[in-house]
């Protein structure tokens, strides 16, 4: 039996969101940014903002440039955050397989009770949950739902009729979809990647389906399963209901530094590092982790003569698993100094701790400076706990206090949201 | 644009007699009394222990000269704002004004 994938994706989610609060700015141009004073990057442009071409991910100076009369609001991540958890609550009351992909993207598999209760009509359960959604949500917070075999063609199948749309693939319609899509429609299948499979003279899926796995193997070593399993309409990653609740790999955040800030040296990034190292240490501590190797990422702001900017990111293991915000931070700056050769300014920076263990499984500390460190640490979020985030922080962070209000909840962290 | 105030205010909330329902919601700011017109967004967040619960509605000026009556006459225009409500702190707080620009 073909199994019946559902992808649900809401539409501008951030900007919709801020629609459905306001009735003022609905019917408009607008964008949601982190700081809509300052030069910044627009994190989601509303459905009338994308017809003047403004796309998430813009810098704001260049959304004001394509549509003047454009609205910058400050987003509120716990509002998108408590709309993901009611709106993955109520998709729970149709199947418990749901697999959160981002904080407004999931997949669902209905293939039950598409197959039980609507007798094989896909498309009349998705405009089920719409409505369901709309009347949970509000109306103006709407979504795209792509219906599948497979999770990488559901995906494919919303993105293509955005916004508030409906569509399906059927198996009999799978051959024909896979003959007329090229690979790098897919999700996952980027540039870079995309021009290596044109140079093996693979364009379309069905054409990477065709191809010899051994041809596949030899240029993209394991990747070339999941690139075959793709272009044959299966997924190379089945939808995995219990994602969210498997051990995390790593903890990482990252940052867009905007041209003002003015990224030019180690030290006027510090600050903001420090307070990606400080989210960083207090997940791991509320998860009860700790970590060995520290990788520090950057991406340049300006690129070389080809136009594309550079990425570079280093690691390091420690010799023993840390989760404190200050051995990450001198940890990065170790890093920082051996790996040399960055063109300032940079437009991106993050760091991830990885090489995880239960912090149970950490032997105690001979050291009473490290035992000291400990204890402080663990007051200081314990006070954080009870009073909220930041009643009481490292001096270092002043310095990037105006950033804390949205910064202190982070999006994209499908694992920690609830429902 | 929004301009964040965090003002505390005072709060009057008409229930439905035996069910949950607020039927009629007032806010005083600045000498001002507020009719809620519409509660266009719910959401909670917890802050520490707290949970706060945050009503994005919109609200006109009424006057209340003579009593409380079926329908408060709007004297001013509609406008949007952020409520939020402490539930541990039992207070309210008048946390965002939109002005249209």
């Amino acid at each position: 039996m073909s199994r019946f994938i559902f992808h649900l994706d809401f539409d501008s989610y951030f900007a919709s969101v801020e629609q459905q609060c306001n009735p003022f700015l609905r019917n408009r141009p607008i964008g949601v940014s982190r700081k809509p004073q300052d030069v910044t990057v627009v994190a989601a442009a509303s459905k009338e903002a994308k017809l003047w071409g403004v796309r998430s991910g813009m810098p704001s100076w260049e959304a004001r440039r394509l549509c003047p009369q454009i609205e910058l609001v400050a987003g509120d991540p716990a509002k998108y955050l408590y709309a993901t958890g009611r709106a993955l609550a109520l998709l729970k009351r149709y199947t418990p397989l749901i697999e959160p992909y981002s904080i407004d993207e999931a997949f669902l598999d209905l293939t039950d009770e598409v197959s039980f209760k609507f007798n094989g009509d896909a498309p009349a359960l998705a405009r089920r949950i719409k409505g369901e959604l709309r009347r949970e949500l509000g109306r103006w917070i709407t979504c795209s739902i792509g219906i599948a075999p497979s999770k990488v063609l559901a995906k494919l199948c919303c993105e293509q009729h955005k916004p508030d749309g409906i569509a399906q693939i059927t198996p009999e319609e799978l051959p024909q979809v896979l003959e007329r899509t090229r690979a790098t429609e897919i999700a996952g299948i980027a540039q870079g990647l995309g021009r290596r499979l044109y140079r093996l003279g693979l364009i379309t899926l069905a054409e990477l389906g065709r191809a010899p796995i051994e041809k596949l193997k030899r240029e993209f070593g394991v990747v070339g399963y999941g690139l075959q399993a793709i272009g044959q309409g299966r997924d190379p990653a089945p939808l995995n209901p219990n994602l969210r609740f498997e051990p995390p790999k790593s903890f990482s955040h990252s940052r867009v530094i905007s041209y003002e800030f003015g990224a030019r040296s180690w030290g006027r990034v510090q600050p903001i590092l420090y307070f990606l190292c400080y989210k960083i240490a207090r997940r791991m501590r509320a998860q009860g982790y700790a970590g060995r190797v520290v990788r520090l990422f950057a991406r340049e702001a300006v690129g070389a003569d080809d136009g594309e900017s550079r990425a570079v990111q280093k690691q390091y293991t420690l010799a023993l698993p840390t989760s404190d915000e200050r051995v990450i931070l001198n940890t990065c700056g170790r890093i920082a100094r051996l790996a040399g050769g960055i063109a300032w300014p940079i437009r991106v920076i993050g760091v991830a701790v990885e090489g995880l263990v239960r912090q149970e499984a950490l032997s105690f500390s001979l050291f009473e400076a490290d035992r000291r460190r400990a204890r402080l640490l663990g007051a200081l979020d314990r006070l954080n706990n009870e009073w909220g985030e930041f009643t009481v922080a490292d001096g270092l962070l002043l310095y990037v206090k105006e950033a804390l209000s949205w910064e202190a909840t982070s999006l994209g962290r499908q694992r920690e949201i609830r429902f | 644009m929004y301009r964040q105030l965090s003002e505390p205010i005072e709060v009057w909330a008409r229930f439905q007699a035996g069910r949950p329902r607020i039927v009629r919601l007032f806010f005083r700011r600045q000498g001002r009394l507020f009719q809620v017109r519409q509660v266009h967004f719910y959401h909670t967040e917890q802050r520490g222990e707290a949970l706060i619960h945050h009503l994005s509605v919109t609200a006109a000026p009424v006057s209340l000269s003579a009593g409380l009556p079926a329908r408060p006459r709007p004297v001013g225009p509609l406008r949007c704002f952020e409520l939020s409500f402490n539930a541990k702190k039992l207070s309210w707080l008048l946390e965002k004004l939109y002005e249209p620009e």
